[in-house]
């Protein structure tokens, strides 16, 4: 069990703490600081630090840390997963970005937070859209409030992620397919690593308690239906469900049922390995010429229809610490040397699909005293292209039934991202 | 000083405020007050004085003032018995309130004040809260027994709360239920947890989806101490755990693991086929999840890795690391690269690691350098692979000797290098050839101690096959002083000492002048007390006789049978006793949970006895 909970600010200064037992004091919170915010630990040792007997396991959600304290052997990925659900939970209430002065001025309403999900050390529901019912920022006058009994048995209950009785005026269903593509190439172009983490977000407005029914194209669905087998299908590797989804009916036939949460959640992850369309390809050549030049000519070409189009592309091409000048050559966007990043970055609003582009770059070196040589990172690239999936997954249908049989509107987005989209040199 | 005095004045403003407190109107302001007090607390500063004024704002219907007060009590409590037995009235009242969030809300309130004293008014409303119509009120009653049990625990065994909650297990709250299961483990943990028969797991596996997220953890950790009657019973457990591996929760995820590998009761083939499943899902979450999680995560890899080799060899790849991932998770990469790495992806994996060797992370680098030789080592047919592992671990061997060379540019690479390549020679003798020629020339560039220790001791092994070898030695010896102002000299010195002595016994006549030039240096050197012991006793050895000196110094221990396993493969905590311990801290930190959980926080361990021939059978197959 958790003993206590902290957050800590980036200097190390308790901004809210919170024991559920007596057998650490608030002095664990200044270890904590000297041995992990003070030593710069964070990042690059465990999230798990032994202070004394006394486990910290620790996140952060911008420059706050969230520390959990506990004397006995625990399961951390839970705790884990309770951090990260107390996070979300700040999210919901302060907002995406919330920080330390937000936080300072609703208080009251963490520490209303902390207790009720947490009750001596022991985890309990942490279903935000069940917590929102009944801690409400403080606006609402309890008198005013409706039957308290009927509030009550939804903070428990079988169905804990979604209450009774919600309406909405329009019923509507957004699922945004969300997929991020990894690459990993070596400096002679073979293929290190290939795959697509998709995920599927899902924001519903429904009336009542709708029961829906999801379908992606996936392979192994449809070659069971033996509809057409030139209909594209993609092969998921894997996938996780959120804790709506009933997981033994998808094990017994693979189809997704769900009574959703009210609002936005993740629905799925998926793992694709096989047939991924990468939407870019990167030819990149540097060369190194004596101590005093690097020579970068690098090609990209946007390999997804003409129809579409990337955004925010941006394309870092690493360059050495003692660079002096450089001169860049683009087709199109703008490229410049930025120092604090140590490379080259070239930003291209808009790539249209098909297109091909061209970079080429003298980059000066200053003399050093001692030539140390150069440790040549990845090349590395970003970019969104909207309609697009990497994986070709799409989504087949969405169902949605009620009681009051309403007909509920869906729209539906794709967006393919590159994250970890990295090149050797 | 003047800040804890304005902090002071602060403090007294506030009661000023409090005092005005029932007389005040907007509700706002009246929380504002109340919320500066929280604050102040926060801050770590002493508001216990207050104690009083709050205690009158405890009266109103304003539940957020009300939850706010609660917690000041429950902070304060135990400073101030006499004080706190004011508020137990109004408490008591709370506790009998017609809205179940206040009756929960007092009920949690009058448990944290931890005051023994006031365990006797405790005690109503807790019994009530048990039988309470809603779970709300349940499901805090039953943590307040758990407050009850560390309070007082007298007035605990007095009532039979135990058997109470065995029977709550069957409330049809699921929140309620998570909670006696939570409580009663931790009661009964020195008899290494709660009861478990037939009836209560059934139960318990058959409402298992009603649970919330977290609840679905803590049932799950209850199963590794159940015994199913038979096989089949068995299998429907498994079968019914088998969806939460889809789960987006990483913790029921290896929670369900640790299940399987329970029900499997040691059964090697059927341990692998549970590993089979388990790897699609556990690399997915790998792959998605928050840094954080997955440290955790590849801990446990780690550790299923060395339990069932070769299961996740083929899924190498996804250990390749990310130029900006947290390097704590590239540590972990390294080190898993070399257990997967087998025959045939071992020069893969080996051309991705020499990557590794180059980043500007020095510890990322030097463990690099060693996931290679480990590799090496595994490879070489003394190990496991037989004849094509001979020539992939002497590939391997020839990188290492390339980073040798580069001690110029890189010192910390070329002393890694020299160390890992020591222990393939001390586990595979045979490959000192592909070694030898480079030792003299690496010898002058290499300056890092352990390094350097590293290539004299190579060379006393390499004696019999390089000429040079005792003139390498010859030239540190005979700038003896120069060395004793290098850096970490005593390892230097008692590794030259060393050496020097093995080379003797197998070339007498060249090295008889310099080992006993070097022996005279040693015994006068004062720089360390051990290397002057070591000396005199080797000079002691040779005078009592050559030829027994020669037994003891150049005798070979026992040889070193893993089948070509390392230290860090198979040792640090043996695999069996961590297993035990699968999805706790244990496996993270790498060792058994008595080394760094104190006595008091321990749950006896009970191992579930698997008789000979049980468990399951090789041949069934889960659905």
């Amino acid at each position: 069990m958790i003993s206590m909970i902290i957050i800590l600010n980036q200097k190390g200064d308790i901004m809210i703490s919170r024991q559920y037992r007596d057998d650490v004091s608030r002095a664990a919170a200044d270890s904590f600081r000297l041995q992990v915010i003070a030593a710069k630990e964070a990042g690059s040792q465990p999230p798990v630090k032994l202070i004394d007997n006394c486990s910290f396991l620790y996140t952060r959600h911008r420059k706050l840390y969230f520390v959990a304290l506990t004397r006995s052997n625990v399961n951390p990925a839970l705790v884990f997963e309770y951090l990260f659900q107390k996070i979300r939970i700040l999210k919901a209430y302060l907002g995406d970005d919330f920080e330390e002065s937000s936080m300072r001025n609703s208080m009251t309403l963490i520490y209303e937070l902390m207790d009720e999900t947490m009750d001596f050390g022991y985890p309990q529901n942490c279903a935000i859209d069940v917590l929102r019912l009944y801690i409400n920022l403080g606006n609402v006058k309890p008198q005013d409030e409706p039957e308290p009994s009927l509030l009550t048995s939804q903070i428990t209950g079988a169905i804990d992620w979604r209450r009774e009785g919600i309406r909405h005026k329009k019923n509507e269903v957004y699922i945004d397919v969300l997929e991020s593509v990894n690459l990993l190439l070596s400096s002679t172009g073979n293929t290190l690593r290939n795959e697509v983490m998709g995920q599927v977000m899902m924001n519903t407005k429904l009336s009542g308690m709708p029961e829906c029914k999801f379908g992606l194209n996936d392979k192994l669905v449809i070659d069971r239906e033996k509809g057409d087998p030139k209909r594209p299908s993609v092969e998921i590797d894997d996938c996780t469900f959120h804790r709506c989804v009933r997981l033994g009916k998808f094990d017994a036939d693979r189809t997704i049922t769900f009574i959703p949460p009210d609002g936005e959640f993740e629905l799925m992850r998926y793992r694709v390995t096989d047939n991924i369309n990468q939407p870019f390809r990167i030819i990149p050549v540097v060369q190194e010429e004596g101590h005093s030049k690097v020579a970068i000519n690098l090609k990209v070409i946007a390999s997804f229809s003409e129809k579409l189009y990337a955004t925010h592309v941006v394309i870092k091409i690493p360059v050495p610490k003692n660079t002096a000048r450089s001169k860049i050559k683009v087709s199109f966007g703008r490229a410049k040397y930025e120092p604090e990043q140590q490379s080259v970055v070239w930003r291209v609003k808009r790539f249209p699909g098909k297109a091909e582009c061209m970079l080429s770059a003298d980059v000066e070196l200053m003399q050093t005293v001692r030539a140390k040589p150069w440790s040549r990172p990845p090349l590395n690239v970003e970019f969104q292209v909207p309609m697009f999936t990497a994986s070709g997954v799409h989504v087949r249908f969405l169902r949605v039934y009620d009681k009051s049989g309403y007909n509920a509107s869906r729209w539906v987005r794709y967006i393919t991202k590159g994250r970890g989209y990295q090149v050797r040199i | 000083s003047y800040f804890a005095e304005s902090r002071k004045g602060e403090v007294n403003e506030l009661r000023q405020l409090l005092k005005n407190f029932t007389i005040e109107k907007s509700q706002k302001r009246k929380r504002d007050v109340i919320k500066k007090v929280i604050m102040y607390m926060t801050l770590g500063i002493d508001v216990s004085r207050l104690f009083g004024e709050m205690m009158l704002a405890i009266e109103t219907r304003d539940l957020v003032i009300k939850k706010m007060v609660y917690l000041f009590i429950g902070g304060y409590a135990s400073h101030h018995p006499d004080l706190a037995q004011m508020c137990i009235n109004s408490l008591q009242k709370d506790a009998r309130s017609e809205d179940p969030t206040v009756r929960g809300l007092a009920l949690r309130a009058l448990l944290s004040l931890r005051v023994p004293q006031l365990v006797e008014y405790v005690a109503d409303p807790l019994r009530q809260s048990l039988t309470d119509g809603h779970g709300y009120v349940r499901k805090t009653g039953v943590m307040g027994l758990l407050k009850l049990y560390h309070l007082d625990r007298a007035a605990f065994e007095s009532e039979n709360y135990v058997d109470v909650l065995y029977d709550m297990l069957r409330d049809s709250d699921p929140q309620v239920v998570s909670n006696c299961v939570v409580v009663l483990e931790e009661i009964m943990a020195d008899e290494g947890g709660m009861a478990l028969n037939r009836p209560i797991v059934l139960h318990l596996l058959n409402r298992l989806h009603e649970f919330p997220e977290f609840g679905i953890v803590v049932i799950l950790g209850l199963l590794p101490r159940y015994k199913p009657e038979n096989e089949e019973e068995s299998f429907q457990i498994m079968n019914l755990l088998d969806p939460i591996l889809r789960s987006s929760s990483p913790a029921a995820m290896l929670g369900t693991v640790r299940v399987f590998l329970h029900l499997t009761g040691g059964n090697q083939d059927m341990q692998r086929r549970v590993m089979e499943r388990v790897k699609a899902p556990l690399l997915t979450h790998v792959a998605s999840a928050p840094p954080e999680c997955a440290h955790t995560l590849l801990s446990h890899l780690e550790l299923m890795g060395r339990l069932c080799p070769s299961v996740f060899d083929d899924e190498y790849r996804q250990m390749y690391v990310r130029y900006n991932e947290p390097t704590h998770i590239k540590y972990l990469k390294v080190n898993l690269l070399a257990l997967l790495a087998n025959i045939e992806t071992a020069p893969d994996v080996c051309s991705e690691l020499a990557e590794y060797v180059t980043d500007v992370d020095v510890r990322l680098s030097r463990l690099a350098v060693r996931a290679m030789a480990r590799i090496a080592c595994r490879l070489h047919p003394q190990g496991t692979a037989g004849e094509h592992g001979a020539a992939v671990s002497e590939g391997i061997v020839v990188r290492l000797v390339e980073f040798l060379e580069t001690a110029h540019l890189t010192q910390h690479v070329a002393a890694e290098g020299a160390c890992s390549l020591a222990d393939v020679v001390r586990v595979h003798p045979a490959l000192r050839g592909h070694v030898a020629p480079y030792l003299p020339r690496a010898l002058k560039h290499v300056s890092d101690p352990h390094g350097k220790a590293a290539i004299i001791w190579m060379l006393g092994e390499s004696a019999d096959i390089l000429t040079e070898a005792p003139y390498a030695l010859e030239k540190l010896i005979d700038s003896y002083d120069a060395v004793g102002r290098m850096r970490g000299q005593s390892v230097i010195k008692a590794a030259l000492l060393t050496a020097t002595m093995k080379i003797f016994f197998k070339r007498p006549p060249e090295t008889r002048d310099m080992l006993g030039r070097l022996l005279s240096h040693a015994v006068e050197d004062v720089s360390s007390q051990d290397l002057h012991d070591r000396a005199l006793a080797y000079y002691r050895l040779l005078r009592s006789g050559p030829d027994q000196a020669q037994v003891i110094v150049t005798g070979r221990g026992p040889s070193v049978d893993k089948g070509g396993f390392l230290e860090e493969d198979t040792g640090k905590g043996s695999i069996r006793d961590l297993m035990r311990e699968f999805n706790t801290l244990a496996v993270v930190y790498g060792k058994t949970s008595e080394t760094f959980v104190n006595e008091e926080y321990r749950t006896k361990a009970i191992d579930v006895q698997w008789e000979e021939g049980e468990g399951m059978a090789p041949a069934a197959t889960p659905a």
